[in-house]
């Protein structure tokens, strides 16, 4: 069977019945290839896309709210994302092809959670709040780094759904940059997210991550840790590249891939760091 | 430069709107009352034997039949031939009776719709019975395990000119390079499907995009058992081939359904299915020595190479034939021998793809060329310069003539539009802590056609209308290139008629006249030029005569222009619709010409490439800033097109060098079988693509032509590599050259 509920009141009760049979598609562009992957030939498929109430982006007293169906496309014409949550504009500007970018939506990347998902990580980094909805119409709001706990894993019961998705509005300077296989239309090898908070222009919270190495988003402190209580300009990127190159090392000490992503990540987190001290910012 | 009014003239394509905007229809468009469609089981193992149960897959609503080898002929045969006097190692059936590599086709799924269809092959349930492996070429040579027959040799071959041993021990120095090129797959937009179906008079038809009309009838002939007569296979619109379309396969298996079930069938297949199930282009291991002397002329060279051919026979003794005799035709070398060895191997089979031989051959010996060049000290533009052939020399192997060979004006047009100098000795200047930056260059060329190695002719049937309509009957096999446009215009030029009055065909065996290679050799364009300029001449010399002694008219008084025959001095014209009609009241004769064109002559195309590269040394990324591409092309027919050509085949050229390969394990598993894990230069990774055409136009072939659809997807590869080398200081000699392997290298020099 295939649902289209028009909102969380219709979907209710098709979440109280949702099986091991019954998939989530928002978008498609990852359930799709799964499904066709698989052996399955009989299932439901619930589309959560005809739920306007989670779609878009609006501002609330202190944070942003992101609705889960929000495409990729939608995020890079938002204003406010693009102007302040560099690492998820960054992470959805560079997201597959302008195809994918279309119709992929934010709750999907994250109800995925694949170990390459570049909006998840900017997420991470952002510390965003996701906030989940059940059948029985209660709701929870959970740290994002809860919400994704591995390959393809996320915390939400069977009956759990993602609806929004929310980012403080006093954020610092955050960035996102990856490296894939071509410039663009690629799938990450290594990815980097990174969220600063100052103090008289001095780091005073630093959220690193890294991506693809690992089945989650990877928390880079040696490299925060160096990072706090300096100034932007006063980073030594030899450091700091030497730094990530250490983290992967550590993240996939036993992957051969690991030769190529410790060097990599280099790259992406200059780019990063760049991105950070433009002038331009806030 | 001689001047033509149609020729030279970068006319549209009349079908390039229909084309954008996606109202071409492709044979996957077509619908039929009550078909079938197909869909073929590939195997998910690399070597085994097979047993199915099919009873859950068959329980699927719509689901008609489900074949496996002992639903098809018991003959054997070879996709590579293409007409009945090439025999090659017949190995393959319609499908096949055991799983030789992942991909071989072991069952085919028969429904009323594609959704019953494809939800049957997920309940089909495959036994494998697992058989030892083959994974490449230095587990075939060992003979431990043999795929089939007694070795698996397919087979060796040795070309040769000159004395070798002689040269080398005259050497001042020798240099040698170990190189490979990889398995790629050609990635035509539109994936392979096939449509067949019985037509009221009980003749078995199959449409396919495909290239080799009269192939496909041959080979259902024998398969099946059926006449020629009664066989029409049609050229469908296509949406990319590069070679991969050549060799018939889903047309054999829609063919054998519908002849079989009386029920029209259209077989497809997926992208996965196109990327692991047809051919792809073949993998070949180089060993490469160059003797030369310390002036920088070249005494001789020593190749060795290998062949992974695959599970299947299918092209692999000419793809080494075809690989060999490039070698005869770029150079003066007079000591030459080239030893090829082609294994049977577990994997993918091997079939044409785009220049067939040239990009595998090409990539490693103008990789080894440049590295002559630098062991000598020398520019390796001046090194080629002074070895290029010159119009005219013969090819020392015995093939037919290079013609008038003008690639030492590409290479010097290419080296002064690129900067050449300049940059070769400078561009280390611009290199700072984390980008490198280099040159590159080679030469390349490509054949015009079979003349020479196999028959190569076209017959070709030209007629004009009452209305002065011009219809030009040729088994052309459009592949995209243009050719069917750059054909109208050769048509337009040879009667003086404008291009849209003209209608150039596209294979059909019951309409179009017998072609002998079908399209492929980039031999079109050149031949059937050759075809329409014999019956241009011939039409004209009977609407002449039709007015001479109509009207009395005598033939020096005559003259065409704009589709009439006009008279000098005179205000009387006479369109060629109003000949065609005057001819068939008066001489009971049509307005038609056939003819039999045999081509004299083969010229080598040739092509000089240049590229600029920057390399992060951090992500191991290539960014190809700067290319050039210069081609002696004899003569361009429509500028546009062939710059079209140059274009594509770049963007080719450049993922062999960048990132395109099968990957094979050793268990022999393709690793990257789809486009997310594949990767191929999209438009953000191209650089701008310059071009020079140099315009010979060669006096031994029409209009003075050679080929371009082939030769452009050459060059590129090994331009870039060297690029990259002389960026990084390394010797890369194997294809591709990915991030992983720059990274690779670089931290080989830091140690």
């Amino acid at each position: 069977m295939f649902y289209a509920p028009k909102s969380y009141n219709e979907l209710r009760p098709l979440l109280a019945d949702k099986d091991d049979n019954t998939f989530f598609i928002a978008g498609g562009t990852d359930l799709i290839i799964k499904l066709e992957n698989s052996k399955l030939t009989d299932y439901n498929i619930i589309d959560l896309t005809k739920i306007s109430e989670w779609a878009g982006v609006s501002e609330l007293d202190d944070y942003i709210c992101i609705g889960a169906l929000t495409t990729a496309s939608e995020l890079c014409e938002s204003e406010i994302i693009k102007s302040k949550y560099s690492a998820l504009y960054l992470s959805a500007y560079e997201l597959g092809s302008e195809l994918i970018r279309n119709r992929a939506t934010l709750g999907g990347n994250i109800g995925n959670a694949s170990q390459s998902a570049d909006m998840v990580l900017a997420l991470f980094s952002l510390d965003a709040k996701i906030v989940v909805l059940n059948s029985k119409g209660e709701e929870k709001i959970l740290p994002i780094s809860q919400v994704v706990v591995g390959r393809n894993k996320t915390c939400l019961e069977s009956d759990e759904v993602i609806s929004k998705i929310l980012l403080k509005k006093d954020i610092g300077k955050n960035s996102f940059g990856k490296v894939g296989a071509r410039k663009a239309v690629t799938i990450s090898k290594v990815s980097c997210a990174a969220s600063f908070d100052f103090e008289n222009d001095l780091v005073k919270t630093a959220n690193i991550y890294f991506g693809a190495v690992g089945t989650k988003p990877v928390k880079a402190e040696m490299l925060e840790n160096f990072i706090l209580n300096k100034s932007l300009a006063a980073i030594d990127k030899n450091i700091s590249m030497k730094l990530a190159f250490d983290e992967i090392e550590k993240a996939i000490p036993d992957r051969s891939s690991k030769y190529y992503k410790r060097e990599a990540v280099k790259g992406v987190v200059l780019a990063v760091i760049k991105d950070l001290c433009k002038n331009d910012w806030l | 430069m001689t001047d033509y009014k149609y020729i030279g003239k970068s006319i549209p394509r009349k079908d390039s709107l229909s084309r954008v905007t996606g109202e071409t229809k492709y044979v996957s468009d077509i619908k039929r009352h009550n078909m079938l469609y197909g869909k073929l089981i590939l195997s998910e193992k690399t070597h085994a034997d097979v047993e199915f149960d099919f009873s859950e897959a068959l329980q699927v609503e719509g689901v008609y039949k489900i074949y496996t080898h002992k639903d098809v002929p018991k003959v054997q045969y070879n996709s590579m031939e293409w007409y009945s006097g090439v025999e090659g190692i017949r190995d393959e059936y319609i499908i096949n009776d055991r799983a030789r590599f992942v991909g071989d086709r072991i069952a085919l799924v028969l429904g009323y719709s594609k959704v019953a269809v494809e939800k049957a092959i997920k309940k089909v349930k495959i036994i494998y019975n697992e058989l030892p492996v083959v994974p490449n070429i230095s587990i075939a040579e060992k003979d431990e395990i043999i795929i089939k027959g007694s070795t698996n040799l397919v087979a060796e071959k040795i070309f040769s000119s000159g004395d070798v041993d002689k040269a080398f021990e005259e050497a001042d120095l020798i240099v040698k390079d170990v190189g490979h090129t990889p398995k790629t797959h050609h990635l035509a937009i539109e994936n392979f499907s096939a449509l067949s179906e019985i037509d009221e008079f009980g003749n078995l038809v199959v449409s396919s995009g495909n290239q080799v009309v009269f192939g496909i009838q041959r080979h259902l002939s024998r398969l099946l058992n059926i006449p020629y007569s009664m066989i029409r296979v049609k050229k469908a619109n296509l949406g990319g081939s590069f070679g991969a379309k050549q060799q018939p396969l889903l047309e054999l298996v829609a063919a054998c359904v519908a002849w079989q079930e009386k029920k029209p069938v259209m077989i497809y297949i997926d992208r996965k299915q196109s990327m692991i199930g047809v051919v792809s282009r073949t993998e070949m291991d180089f060993e490469i020595e160059t003797a030369v002397k310390f002036d920088g002329t070249i005494l001789g060279r020593k190749i060795n190479a290998k062949v992974d051919g695959g599970a299947y026979a299918t092209n692999n003794t000419i793809i080494m034939a075809a690989s060999a005799k490039k070698i005869f035709r770029l150079y003066k070398m007079k000591h030459q021998r080239y030893t090829g060895k082609a294994y049977f191997t577990n994997v993918i089979p091997s079939g044409a793809c785009r220049a067939y031989g040239g990009p595998q051959i090409h990539a490693v010996t103008e990789v080894n060329l440049t590295n002559v060049a630098k062991k000598l000290g020398m520019d390796p533009c001046e090194l080629r310069m002074k070895n290029l052939i010159n119009a005219y020399d013969e090819d020392l192997s015995g093939g037919p003539n290079l013609g008038k060979a003008g690639i030492k004006e590409c290479l010097s047009r290419g080296m002064e539009k690129f900067n050449w100098i300049e940059k070769y000795n400078h561009i280390h200047e611009k290199d700072d802590d984390r980008y490198l930056h280099g040159v590159g260059m080679a030469c390349v060329t490509h054949g015009s056609g079979y003349l020479g190695v196999y028959p190569d002719f076209i017959n070709l049937e030209l007629i004009i209308y009452p209305n002065s309509d011009v219809l030009c009957k040729v088994a052309v096999h459009e592949q995209g290139c243009g050719t069917i446009a750059t054909l109208e215009q050769v048509v337009a030029e040879v009667l003086d008629i404008d291009t849209s009055k003209v209608r150039v065909t596209e294979a059909d065996t019951f309409i179009t006249p017998y072609d002998a290679a079908g399209t492929q050799a980039s031999r079109v364009s050149v031949v059937a030029s050759g075809a329409i300029k014999e019956a241009g001449e011939q039409m004209i010399e009977k609407l002449f005569e039709t007015i001479n002694k109509v009207e009395g008219v005598e033939y020096s008084q005559m003259y065409i222009e704009n589709g009439f025959v006009k008279i000098k001095n005179s205000d009387k014209v006479y369109s060629y619709g109003d000949i065609s009609t005057i001819r068939e009241k008066v001489f009971s004769d049509k307005t038609e010409v056939f003819v039999h064109h045999v081509p004299k002559a083969n010229p080598a195309t040739l092509a000089a490439c240049f590229a600029e590269v920057k390399i992060d040394k951090y992500t191991g990324l290539v960014e190809v800033v700067n290319f050039l591409a210069a081609h002696d092309i004899g003569r361009a027919i429509n500028p546009m097109l062939v710059e079209g050509q140059i274009h594509g085949g770049a963007q080719f050229s450049l993922g062999m060098t960048l990132s395109e390969e099968l990957v094979i394990d050793d268990k022999g598993y393709i690793k990257n079988q789809s486009l997310s894990k594949y990767h191929v230069l999209n438009s953000q990774d191209m650089p701008y693509i310059d071009s020079i055409i140099v315009e010979t136009e060669d006096d031994t072939s029409p209009f003075g032509l050679k080929s371009i659809g082939e030769v452009t997807a050459v060059g590129p590869a090994p331009a870039v590599m060297n690029a990259i080398n002389h960026a990084l200081g390394t010797n890369i000699t194997r294809f591709p050259a990915t991030p992983e392997v720059i990274i690779g290298e670089l931290n080989k020099k830091i140690k």
